[in-house]
């Protein structure tokens, strides 16, 4: 199997440049895909895969940017709301006597959603149950959604709360930074493709050679097999 | 007492390439689980049509699994499986449907469809009465079972073969909701 995968990584890595080609004309033209060697963020400090707060931020920046309120619930794998005129409010570590919230984003109508980030820790003992006792107590709720890597493998799947992957979110905030680039946002889009390579490399470990170039292959045919999730292109 | 040996042939070869060894079983793992999904992606109106189950609610609700899922201890190494499975949460579960490659020793790997019924009331029975080739069952789970073979497109051919029998099974004995318990699905289902 080792040597399998070995064959099968090196035909990923000759095609892997062809791949990041089409993804940069295709989406990105004059800037890039993110996971190209052109943006070098592995060394940038700030990005370093345990610094939740930094994600945190940045995340919450971004979805301030969006002008389209219906974009921010399947942001997080929710049902989208095409009805929603008002624009989201986003707050970050909102105290509550629950404890601190990393997210949470506030409309009028729809009500309040709670998100709490992970970028490599894992929620302590209570601390979603915790949040939901608060959430229930708001005038409206859309619950609480878990942002981390993965759930473990046959991992109950949680009934309070829903989990969305930050491989979805990097998906998602791609056809956002690619809407933004055509709208000519360019710092918008700029920001948020470089916040995609963050979250792709030191998150999702992507990039680099090796076996390693299989993943990345199969990332890039998602992203260019349409699985942009709200794309608009 | 016997001293345990510590220059095993496996030993020396993990220190080289046991991270590889590990990926390429993670690899495996991904790229079965994601041919398993685009398989049933194809007919997942069929499958719901055929169970007489919800489309989105499957499709939403299938979630990889791997047995064994993690590197325990007692694992004896004779079969091991790995696939999709609905509903996915199943510390309670009274059932659920499972679509999955599996090996053994003295067996080729092969990929297959199955349901598993707590309480299966009359359901292998009806199934049984159809005689339905390719369907095999027992007490609680009805399944088909196709071996991959080494032809170039093996695996999706066979899933595609499997598939085919077990939407067939379960279109002529009326769809598997008739046999199911009342159940509560819940709210939170994986989105990634």
């Amino acid at each position: 199997m080792v040597e399998a995968a070995e064959k099968d990584a090196a035909s990923a890595a000759h095609r892997l440049d062809g791949l990041i080609e089409q993804s940069s004309r295709s989406f990105f033209p004059g800037v890039g895909d993110p996971l190209s060697a052109k943006l070098e963020i592995g060394s940038h400090r700030w990005l370093a895969g345990d610094r939740e707060e930094v994600y945190s931020d940045w995340l919450a920046w971004i979805i301030g940017r969006q002008d389209d309120p219906a974009r921010i619930l399947p942001l997080f794998g929710l049902d989208g709301r095409p009805d929603l005129n008002e624009q989201w409010a986003v707050e970050r570590e909102v105290v509550t006597p629950y404890g601190r919230l990393d997210l949470l984003l506030r409309h009028e109508q729809a009500g309040a959603l709670c998100v709490e980030v992970k970028t490599e820790s894992n929620p302590v003992e209570d601390q979603l149950e915790r949040y939901l006792r608060w959430l229930a107590r708001q005038r409206a709720s859309l619950g609480l959604v878990l942002l981390a890597i993965d759930l473990p493998e046959d991992e109950p799947l949680p009934g309070s709360y829903r989990f969305c992957a930050w491989k979805h979110i990097a998906l998602s905030l791609r056809a956002w930074a690619s809407d933004w680039l055509r709208a000519e946002r360019l710092y918008d889009a700029v920001m948020t493709l470089a916040f995609c390579g963050a979250i792709e490399r030191n998150l999702l470990s992507l990039g680099g050679g090796g076996l390693n170039s299989l993943r990345t292959a199969d990332y890039l045919k998602e992203v260019l097999g349409d699985h942009h999730g709200q794309t608009t292109i | 007492m016997a001293k345990r040996q510590s220059d095993s042939e496996l030993l020396r070869e993990g220190c080289r390439s046991y991270h590889k060894a590990l990926f390429a079983v993670m690899q495996f793992r991904r790229e079965v689980q994601d041919a398993i999904r685009a398989a049933v992606d194809e007919r997942i109106d069929d499958i719901a049509a055929a169970l007489k189950l919800d489309k989105a609610e499957i499709s939403d609700g299938l979630s990889p699994y791997a047995d064994p899922a993690n590197f325990g201890q007692n694992w004896d190494g004779s079969e091991a499986e790995v696939g999709l499975k609905y509903p996915g949460e199943d510390w309670e579960a009274k059932w659920g449907i499972y679509f999955y490659f599996w090996i053994g020793d003295g067996d080729d790997g092969g990929v297959g469809a199955s349901c598993w019924i707590k309480e299966p009331g009359a359901a292998m029975t009806k199934l049984a009465a159809l005689n339905v080739a390719g369907m095999d069952f027992d007490d609680c789970t009805a399944w088909v079972w196709e071996p991959v073979g080494d032809a170039a497109d093996g695996f999706p051919a066979a899933m595609r073969r499997a598939l085919d029998v077990w939407i067939d099974g379960w279109h002529r004995v009326g769809g598997l909701s008739q046999f199911l318990p009342s159940r509560k699905v819940g709210k939170g289902q994986a989105n990634a």
